[in-house]
């Protein structure tokens, strides 16, 4: 595929590509009847960073500008625009709010054909995606349509599925289920400003979602919501966390009919494997046989490594090296189990953190005299944040302190990173680099 | 009041208070836990207290993983695993 709006010359215009939650039904015909209302002549070979968006619009503007712009810069909706973060890949245009008006031709009751110039889409287009979970500032990944697009096909002929995620569609995992749809013919639930996974599952259980993307801790979460039994799943997905052997079995038993996929993938290397046979890990083969044009090793640390294709670039250089996932591994019998993070980041529930930037937080507090932040494994989330403290001479942990702590974390970073636990810290290890010692991911 | 459900419940409202959430009016055995005003997050955090309060977590000693709906549910699956 050249393009993503390419599709839109070739597919039968009359079948239905969407369902947005506000603007119902959208066909292939409504879509390409919008871009061919608006002039791409401002935005060929610039660089585009798209802002906060909703779904629709964001998803329009990436078969708009893709083939067009020089790069589109995915930018998380975190992040201000204007953080100086940004400055290193400077931006032509920034397209935020209502975006190029796209959608807004969509709710137009009968909307005129303004027909702009016909452009050529035969750009390689960049897309640049942010990192999560980083000391400070976001890393930049640079991907194109192909590395991008590598897995995504029509897996199982004959089976229309309508796929649905908890995902933002800027992450890397709702990118992939945004162009699996869009490159598989198979319906997307948009589900845009619904907020809570509540109200995104009654929605996906509303629109007959039948395939469906997620976290392993979002599918725990949303399996104790009374709906999830409404649900009729042919293709479940999981990602972005370690999926244990409990919850593969758990989803077999609730949805026999579905095929169960966990796919290992990150910003940086893309996809690197999907594994299909139900069990956790993947199979040992994958080390000797190229999964999806990745070859995969482990390296002396006990680490997984990658070795992608070589459609993707580098933000460093062109060269494509093996790739540090950071990822402890272990062979047990014929499989090669994920045993955590080896660099401290702690992911709680697809969340990742790294347990420095919540220290150099908390130690902004005068009552603490030093903190280690860690995980606490949860057999819910993964892990869930502990900071282990020794108090300033004269302060006690005590329950005004905790509060303290807590209270001063959750001003200044998201739920997710603020600490869960508050205990006593032993005396602290500094180990021969003189690195504060954060043991070994087993302990 | 078996004294499973006294921790089960008093871990709830400590948690509730901890991450500032404000619990349901009644709590009873029909309350969906997820809509008794804990989110996720403070649900990861109830089960890790009620471990160190009890001693165990019934969803790692568990060899078929039940996620529990209500909290009727869920004081059910503590009050099972106390046993063993």
């Amino acid at each position: 595929m050249k393009n993503l709006a390419e599709k839109l010359e070739i597919i039968e215009k009359d079948k239905k590509i969407w369902f947005d939650q506000e603007l119902g039904d959208i066909f292939y015909s409504d879509i390409a009847f919008a871009i061919a209302c608006i002039d791409g002549r401002e935005f060929a070979k610039k660089t585009i960073g798209l802002g906060r968006l909703s779904q629709i619009e964001l998803a329009m503007s990436m078969i708009f500008l893709d083939g067009l712009a020089d790069s589109i810069v995915l930018i998380p909706d975190e992040v201000d625009v204007k953080d100086a973060r940004l400055n290193d890949i400077p931006l032509d245009i920034i397209v935020e709010g209502n975006g190029l008006g796209l959608s807004k031709i969509l709710k137009k009751a009968k909307p005129k054909l303004i027909q702009a110039p016909k452009l050529q889409r035969d750009f390689q287009t960049k897309w640049i995606l942010s990192t999560s979970g980083t000391t400070g500032f976001p890393k930049k990944i640079e991907h194109n349509l192909n590395s991008l697009t590598r897995t995504a096909k029509n897996n199982r002929p004959g089976v229309d599925l309508l796929w649905g995620s908890f995902y933002n569609l800027k992450r890397f995992a709702g990118l992939q289920v945004f162009l699996q749809s869009w490159i598989g013919d198979n319906q997307l639930i948009l589900t845009d400003g619904l907020g809570t996974a509540k109200d995104i599952l009654l929605a996906l259980t509303q629109a007959k979602c039948s395939a469906l993307s997620a976290t392993p801790s979002m599918w725990r979460n949303i399996s104790m919501f009374p709906n999830f039994k409404n649900l009729n799943l042919m293709q479940i997905t999981l990602g972005g966390e370690i999926a244990d052997q409990p919850l593969l079995d758990f989803l077999r038993r609730e949805f026999p009919r579905a095929r169960i996929t966990h796919i290992y993938a990150s910003t940086e290397a893309g996809v690197g494997f999907a594994v299909n046979d139900g069990k956790a890990g993947f199979p040992v083969e994958y080390l000797s046989i190229p999964q999806k044009n990745n070859k995969l090793k482990i390296g002396d640390n006990g680490n997984l490594y990658i070795l992608p294709a070589d459609s993707v670039k580098f933000n460093i250089s062109n060269k494509v090296e093996w790739i540090d996932t950071g990822d402890a591994v272990c062979i047990k019998d014929d499989r090669v189990i994920f045993m955590g993070r080896t660099n401290g980041s702690i992911n709680v529930g697809g969340n990742k953190l790294m347990p420095e930037e919540v220290e150099s937080i908390i130690y902004e507090l005068d009552s603490i005299a030093f903190v280690q932040v860690r995980a606490r494994k949860s057999s819910i989330l993964g892990n869930v944040v502990e900071a282990a403290v020794i108090p300033a001479r004269g302060v006690n942990i005590d329950t005004l302190l905790k509060r303290q702590i807590i209270d001063h974390c959750k001003k200044k970073m998201e739920g997710y990173k603020v600490p869960a636990f508050i205990v006593p810290a032993e005396e602290p290890v500094i180990n021969f680099a003189g690195k504060l010692s954060r043991g070994k991911v087993n302990e | 009041m078996s004294s499973t459900r006294e921790a089960v419940i008093a871990a709830i409202k400590e948690t509730a208070e901890v991450r500032e959430a404000q619990l349901a009016q009644d709590l009873s055995d029909q309350t969906v836990l997820l809509e008794s005003g804990i989110d996720s997050l403070g649900f990861a955090i109830l089960v890790a207290r009620l471990e160190e309060e009890l001693g165990y977590d019934p969803f790692l000693l568990m060899s078929e993983p039940i996620y529990p709906r209500t909290l009727g549910e869920f004081i059910n699956i503590y009050e099972r695993f106390a046993k063993k």
